[in-house]
């Protein structure tokens, strides 16, 4: 029997690496971290394919309670819900809208609640941005499964 | 020079990122609401679809002030059908209880969606409406 010769073999994995670390910058540039939420809500559900944008968001959260949180970005970080959801008093809920819209006139408002909600509370806020003179806004909403 | 090490922490970064990318965005209904110095308009009554939600999140139907009927959730979709695009000046005006759940206003403004009903406001519920609805319940035995 012929002896079977072994043989060395040498891959070359100079191109793997090259995609490798295309991927890796690619995933790096394009990640955006999702940013901690302070007020938990479980979304309704609905046909809805509307994107919400990614900046120049002002997001209205209303949680179980009816309690209306604001986060918003602007410039000026003294303004309410500047860099973090807070808690604003329903009252006061207008002038914050705008406060707020004044500092970043393309802000798009976004309201995101509680399935559990009462509906009160959001009846309220609605009043308030439409006295706020946001009259188009967008209802966050999960896809329906 | 030995690129081992370095290809390996590259793909646990590549790993990293790939996993922790988020692609879901969430999805969002548009609301427009009348201007706040749009003033009242005048419409018949009998082209008025009327939706009404109570405190315990019941669903009622009638156009005016008519006595309202009770309707379900699943059925709501065939009302909206059948009634709110009858004719080119039907509205359809939704008005939910301050009690009732916000998935239920969500609900029914999805189902407009669905129904392709476009004439629609969103008006708070009155005490006429309150009774109307008490009185669609005792007529019914409910």
């Amino acid at each position: 029997m012929a002896k079977v010769k072994r043989v060395g073999i040498a891959m070359d994995m100079t191109p793997m690496v090259d995609v490798a670390f295309l991927l890796l910058t690619f995933f790096m540039l394009t990640t955006q971290f999702r940013q901690p939420e302070t007020v938990a809500v479980t979304l309704p559900s609905s046909h809805a394919k509307i994107r919400v944008p990614m900046s120049n968001v002002m997001l209205l959260t209303i949680d179980k309670q009816g309690r209306p949180w604001i986060r918003a970005d602007v410039a000026d970080k003294s303004l309410p819900g500047a860099e973090t959801d807070v808690a604003v008093d329903s009252s006061d809920l207008q002038n914050v809208f705008q406060q707020l819209r004044a500092n970043n006139p393309s802000l798009v408002t976004t309201v995101k609640a509680d399935k559990e909600t009462p509906f009160g509370p959001i009846e309220d806020a609605m009043a308030a941005l439409k006295a706020a003179g946001i009259t188009r806004f967008n209802f966050i909403t999960e896809l329906e499964k | 020079m030995d690129m081992t090490p370095m290809v390996d922490v590259a793909f646990l970064l590549l790993t990293f990122f790939m996993l922790t990318a988020v692609f879901s965005q969430p999805l969002a209904m548009e609301i427009n609401l009348p201007p706040p110095d749009s003033g009242d308009i005048e419409m018949a009554e009998s082209n008025v679809l009327q939706i009404r939600v109570d405190k315990d999140s019941k669903l009622y139907w009638g156009f005016g002030n008519d006595v309202p009927t009770a309707t379900t959730m699943q059925e709501i979709g065939t009302v909206l059908r059948q009634n709110a695009n009858r004719n080119d000046k039907t509205v359809t005006v939704l008005k939910v209880s301050r009690e009732s759940e916000y998935v239920t206003a969500i609900d029914l403004l999805d189902e407009f969606e669905v129904a392709d009903v476009t004439r629609f406001a969103i008006s708070p519920l009155t005490p006429q409406d309150a009774a109307l609805m008490q009185q669609a319940q005792t007529s019914t035995g409910g």
